[in-house]
């Protein structure tokens, strides 16, 4: 498709890159709005026609610059529209390349954005120059990463357009195609001016690199568009949709393109050169004005006459008008040389110019030398401006020259006014304006060639589709017509089928459901509006998917060659569930034979199956349990025949084939009749359940029992029909009950031995417990109840039996007022028993008793018992008190006449009623002395009575030994004196105090000093001494007396002991009063005892336990 | 002369021992009141104004701890000091007299000794030690 004529013509070679591009876009607009209704939100097609007419714009601005030999004209703008297109290219690349970079996409977005921005800013303001920087910048990563896109998209499974447009090959075909575009359009182009590689910034190169550049450039955008064409038109849905069309249209399409082409590059060529002559009018008319401005400036001088310029020797004049001129230039530097030309022998001569005043020959239009004649002639002949240019001038410069004709009145012209101006100042002006003239006669052109080719594209459609319209119209009437009749004949069979008790639809060939009753409905589930769309039948559900038969589709299509298909299926229902149904399908012809659609009929088997299942499976239960189930069974008839056993009984009687039919009599027994006792028989008879051990003897002898539970089966009117019997293997079981029998006999046997060797035992105590003396009762340790009282007891307390017996103690009166007894179980605890022997107590009559309790516990099988015997020691105690006062009251009394017979005596012996003689003081002294003997000798019956009947009584303080003894020595001292001893004491310094009765211990110290006083020998020493020894004080009297026998020793403290008299020299007292002693000195808490060796006399002690807080 | 001499009651209704004291006291030289039983006894405290009462207790009609009892509750005869004598030795019967709010005890048959000791301490008005009760 490349115009080859072009190619002369570099600048007019991106005439066809800009068509490409142009195309480019139009097929990216198609893509879109193809794209638009598969994919509404994709961009991929504006953005690449943004790239595409962005640079296409780009192209013809540069190609009417360099026609008009301004390169730099609107550089601004082509580079922003660059710019732009590159980053529209860009923003296209990142969104398919996107997903897999990590980069966020913001960045994307915005760095170009603002690279563009700041780019766009720099140009506008460096007015141009920068090109070759936003090609590096933004033209090879845009292409870059477009490529990228392309290669994406050919990859499988990667839909990277929407819908798929191109095929693999093609993507990758493009995204070379723009690797390579890249390449070019970043890297040769701008390195060709830019100077990178030096040899490539040489002009030369250029001009022999740039050709073929900026053709492969172009041929690059050519393929691209031709790529980008052929793909978008291959797709089946783009020419379905859009254009209606059925079939591939391999060369339509293609040819039409190629057809816009070829318009856009004559059009592109035409406007180019029709922008390019307007422009240079354009420019020439703003040049004649101020050309004409400067001629007036200067003929409007009245000092330059230019009349007078004709002669040669007008030197002043010439020099005026070369001032004038060089003011004029210098004052504007919009005209950089003015000068006058005159014509002779049609040869241009130069008079004068602002360049030089004198010599002409020095004068010359800033073209050159050489002029072009023809121009200046014109200009003197035709006495119109010639322009001259734009043209380079020797600096470089864009420049115009116009001669302007200077004419007289008269009408010849002389002279010519030269002006050689700057254009660029010119362009500067005019530019903007030009632009956006450009831009809206562009957009007109294009929409104006989008719009033919949209048109030219509907025109084509649109004449196929009256054809199609035509056809469709006949086929719509035959239609109507038999959808007519069909409507009839559907209303009676709708109504029919509609309320048909089975299921029934009807399908299409398409196996898409055009029909569906009410029981069809309720059947599967889905409502007739779920499956059939009244509005787009295409809609319609198909059978194979909605009942889930896709396996019987291929059968299905048979219905429509005249089969019917009968069979059971298992269908699915719109809650999933399967449906196990018997489907009739059939087709439905027309009269003419043709066939209209398919019906289907469905019966529900789910029921049946249902059912089948569960028999199945019950079956299977039944015939395990009767197999697992531990013992026989057999299904026995009325007339006693066996119709079915289990393996139990096989396993006993043979085979089910070998008893069956046989009377059971016949097959278990051996017998001929009916068994005696058979409760199958009974169960016959009576219709209830009959249970029966039988024994049956096998023909090897061997003998088996059998228990046989008979349960009667009855049918529907309660007559029994079967027995089922459930026979049990009894024989070990009979077996072990003998050997059970016989040992229960010996057990039992035993047992009332025992039972009555206990009862007699049992009767014996018994007796003795209610006929006891003393009050027992027994009551349980853990719970406290009373377990048993004796008669005695109850008798004693005056209480009954149910008060006590079996209810817990402390539930009871009994011993209410009384602390201790009632903390009886308390106290014994673990104690082997615990005794208390006077014990005062209420009874419930009231009366107070006196008691002895003796408590002990012990073990009754697992049961700890508690065993409590009270004995009434109200008459001791009575008898005791009795007992003890008399005896206080006779000591009292046979005091009283003592104390007189004393006092009688001892005021005569004192000699208070007059003097005595020594003899009659002797006989009286000896009274007196026995009278004390007597009083003492009362004293201890007291005493002692006392102390049998528990009343003595000692009241325990802290006293000081040193100052007792002291106080006893005094007492004792004068009547040992008397006897012609002598008394010495030995006490221990710092004796702690010792808890002691004192008047007791007195009492003690004084008895066992008499003694020693009685029992040693004559004019010998009796110590008394005191030692504390550990926690005690060891009280000791020593006698230098004959001496105690060991036997002797141990009788001594009893009562009324006496030692043999044959020892004793003088008689003393009773044996009492060691008997008291020991008894007081026990009841302080002490010990008391005698040490004696026979000839050494003897050795009282006494301990009495020391005072607590005592310290050593 | 009879200012010098101290005077003693004896309350007992044994008229042998009553006298025999009565001989025994003199002996002593005190002067010697005597009364035999409780009230009369009472009658003569009052009226005579003893120094020391020696009182029995086991008598008819009013024993000696009552007798005592009333002498103590009467202004007259409060101040005079009461040394109890009697067979009945016992500790509750000590402490009967005590509580009656006699200041003496001493136990028949006494020691003459003693009897004098606890008088002249009855006298100076000291109490009676703890051992002396025994004779």
């Amino acid at each position: 498709m490349i115009p080859f004529f072009f190619i002369t013509n570099p600048d007019y070679g991106a005439l066809f890159y800009s068509a490409s591009f142009f195309l480019l876009g139009v097929a990216s607009i198609l893509l879109h709005l193809h794209q638009r209704s598969v994919a509404p939100r994709s961009r991929d097609g504006i953005l690449l026609a943004c790239f595409s007419f962005a640079l296409s714009l780009y192209e013809l601005m540069g190609i009417v610059a360099y026609e008009l030999m301004r390169p730099e004209l609107w550089q601004a703008e082509r580079n922003v529209l660059l710019v732009l297109g590159f980053i529209a290219l860009f923003e296209f690349g990142v969104l398919h390349a996107r997903s897999r970079s990590r980069v966020p996409v913001n960045v994307f977005v915005l760095a170009p954005l603002v690279a563009c921005a700041a780019t766009i800013a720099w140009c506008l303001k460096s007015d141009g120059g920068c090109e070759a920087v936003i090609r590096t910048l933004f033209a090879l990563p845009a292409a870059l990463l477009a490529a990228f896109a392309f290669w994406r998209g050919a990859a499988p499974r990667v839909p990277v357009f929407e819908a798929s447009v191109f095929s693999a090959r093609f993507s990758r075909l493009l995204a070379g195609t723009f690797l390579l575009y890249g390449f070019c359009a970043g890297v040769v182009v701008p390195g060709a001016l830019s100077g990178l590689p030096v040899f490539l910034s040489e002009r030369r190169f250029f001009e022999l690199v740039g050709l073929p550049v900026s053709v492969f450039r172009a041929a690059c955008a050519t393929l691209l568009a031709g790529i980008f064409i052929w793909q978008t038109t291959r797709s089946l849905f783009f020419y379905r949709s859009f254009l209606g069309l059925r079939r591939r249209s391999t060369v339509g399409l293609p040819l039409s393109f190629g057809l816009l082409y070829v318009v856009f590059i004559v059009f592109g060529w035409h406007l180019v050169k029709a922008v390019t002559i307007h422009e240079q009018d354009n420019v020439k008319r703003l040049v004649l004005r101020d050309a004409r401005l400067y001629a007036q400036a200067l003929l409007g001088s009245s000092d330059i006459d230019i009349l007078s310029l004709t002669q040669r020797s007008a030197y002043p004049a010439l020099r005026h008008a070369h001032h004038r001129m060089v003011d004029l230039t210098q004052q504007d530097s919009f005209a950089k040389a003015l000068y006058l030309v005159r014509l002779e022998d049609e040869r241009p001569v130069f008079l004068v110019g602002s360049q030089a005043q004198v010599y002409p020959s020095v004068v010359f239009p800033s073209f050159g030398e050489s002029v072009p004649l023809r121009y200046i002639l014109d200009a003197f002949h035709g006495r119109h401006p010639t322009f001259v240019g734009p043209y380079r001038d020797r600096w470089d410069k864009t420049s115009f020259t116009v001669f302007l004709p200077l004419d007289r009145p008269e009408g010849a012209t002389l002279y010519l006014l030269g002006v050689d101006l700057d254009a660029r100042k010119i362009f500067v002006e005019i530019r903007r304006v030009r632009l956006f003239a450009l831009f809206g006669v562009m957009a007109f052109l294009v929409l104006f060639i989008v719009g033919c080719a949209f048109l030219l594209v509907f025109a084509v459609k649109n004449t196929e589709l009256e054809a199609q319209k035509r056809g469709l119209d006949e086929a719509v009437t035959h239609l109507r017509e038999t959808e007519a009749q069909l409507a009839r004949s559907e209303e009676t069979f709708r109504g029919i089928l509609d309320n048909s008790p089975n299921a029934i639809f009807g399908f299409d060939r398409d196996l898409r459901l055009i029909f569906w009753n009410k029981e069809a409905g309720r059947l599967y589930g889905y409502e007739k509006h779920e499956v059939i769309n009244e509005k787009d039948p295409l809609e319609n559900r198909r059978i194979v998917e909605l009942l889930g038969i896709k396996s019987y589709e291929q059968e299905a299509a048979g219905i429509f060659k005249g089969q019917t298909i009968v069979r059971e299926m298992t269908h699915k229902t719109k809650s999933g569930q399967a449906l196990d149904v018997v489907l009739t399908a059939f087709p439905v012809q027309d009269p003419k034979g043709s066939i209209l659609f398919g019906m289907g009929l469905v019966q529900d088997i789910s029921g049946h199956r249902r059912i089948e299942t569960i028999l199945e499976e019950e079956q299977g239960r039944l015939r395990i349990i009767a197999a697992h189930i531990g013992a026989g069974l057999s299904l026995i008839d009325r007339d006693f025949r066996i119709l079915w056993v289990n393996e139990v009984v096989e396993g006993w009687f043979g085979k089910l084939e070998a008893v069956k039919g046989r009377h059971c009599f016949d097959a278990y027994a051996g017998c001929q009749g009916v068994c005696k006792g058979c409760p199958t028989e009974q169960a016959f008879l009576t219709g209830a359940v009959s249970t029966a051990e039988q024994r049956a003897t096998f023909p090897d002898g061997r003998v088996m029992d059998f228990l046989i539970i008979s349960s009667p089966i009855k049918d529907a009117m309660g007559e029994t029909q079967q027995v089922l019997e459930l026979v049990q293997d009894v024989t070990e079981r009979k077996r072990l009950e003998e050997e059970l029998k016989i040992h229960t006999q010996t057990l039992e046997g035993l047992v009332e031995e025992r039972t009555a060797a206990l009862q007699t035992s049992e009767r014996m105590f018994r007796r003795l417990f209610e006929s006891a003396q003393d009050g027992i009762l027994i009551m349980d340790a853990e719970h406290g109840n009373i377990i048993d009282v004796n008669p005695y007891l109850l008798q004693l307390m005056e209480m009954t039996r149910d008060e006590l017996q079996g209810r817990p103690f402390h539930a009871t009166k009994l011993f209410l007022e009384n602390p201790v007894l009632r903390n009886i179980p308390q106290e014994l605890g673990d104690k082997i028993a615990v005794f208390h022997d006077d014990v005062v107590v209420a009874t419930a009559g009231g009366r107070e008793i006196n008691v002895e309790i003796r408590a002990s516990w012990y073990y009754v099988a697992d049961r700890r018992v508690i065993q409590c015997h009270l004995r009434d020691i109200t008459e001791r105690k009575k008898i005791e008190r009795i007992k003890s006062e008399f005896v206080s009251m006779v000591s009292h009394e046979l005091r009283t006449p003592l104390s007189a017979i004393k006092e009688g005596v001892e005021i005569v012996a004192d000699g208070t009623q007059g003097k005595l003689n020594r003899s009659q003081k002797e006989c009286l002294e000896i009274a007196l002395s026995n009278i004390r003997r007597l009083n003492r000798l009362i004293g201890d019956i007291l005493d002692i009575s006392k102390i049998q009947s528990n009343l003595l009584t000692v009241k325990l303080t802290a006293c000081e030994v040193a100052e007792i003894v002291n106080q006893v020595y005094h007492l004792a001292r004068i009547e040992i004196e008397k006897s012609g001893l002598v008394l010495v004491t030995d006490i221990e310094k710092r004796l702690p105090r010792v808890m002691a009765d004192r008047d007791r211990l007195i009492q003690v110290l004084l008895n066992l000093l008499n003694n020693a006083v009685k029992f040693t020998r004559e004019h010998s020493r009796i110590r008394l001494t005191c030692r504390w020894i550990d926690e005690e004080v060891e009280f000791a009297v020593a006698d230098e007396g004959p001496g105690i026998p060991d036997e002797e020793l141990a009788r001594l403290f009893g009562r009324f002991v006496q030692l043999d008299s044959t020892l004793v020299r003088r008689v003393g007292g009773t044996g009492l009063g060691l008997y008291i002693s020991k008894n007081l000195v026990d009841a302080m808490g002490g010990r008391i005892w005698a040490e004696s060796k026979l000839g050494e006399g003897a050795v009282f002690k006494f301990a009495l336990p020391v005072e607590k807080e005592a310290k050593r | 002369m009879s200012e010098d001499k101290k005077r003693i009651l004896i309350i007992d209704d044994e008229v042998g021992l009553r006298n025999l004291l009565k001989f025994r006291l003199i002996s002593f030289g005190y002067d010697v009141l005597v009364a035999e039983d409780g009230y009369a006894g009472i009658e003569v405290a009052k009226v005579q104004a003893p120094d020391v009462i020696v009182l029995d207790i086991m008598m008819p009609y009013l024993n000696g701890i009552e007798v005592c009892k009333k002498l103590k509750s009467d202004l007259k005869t409060k101040e005079i000091p009461i040394i109890f004598l009697s067979v009945l030795a016992q500790k509750e019967d000590i402490e009967a007299g005590r509580e009656a709010g006699g200041e003496f005890f001493l136990t028949k048959p006494y020691d003459p000794q003693k009897l004098d000791l606890l008088i002249r301490m009855a006298l100076k008005g000291e109490p009676q030690p703890p051992e002396m009760l025994e004779s």
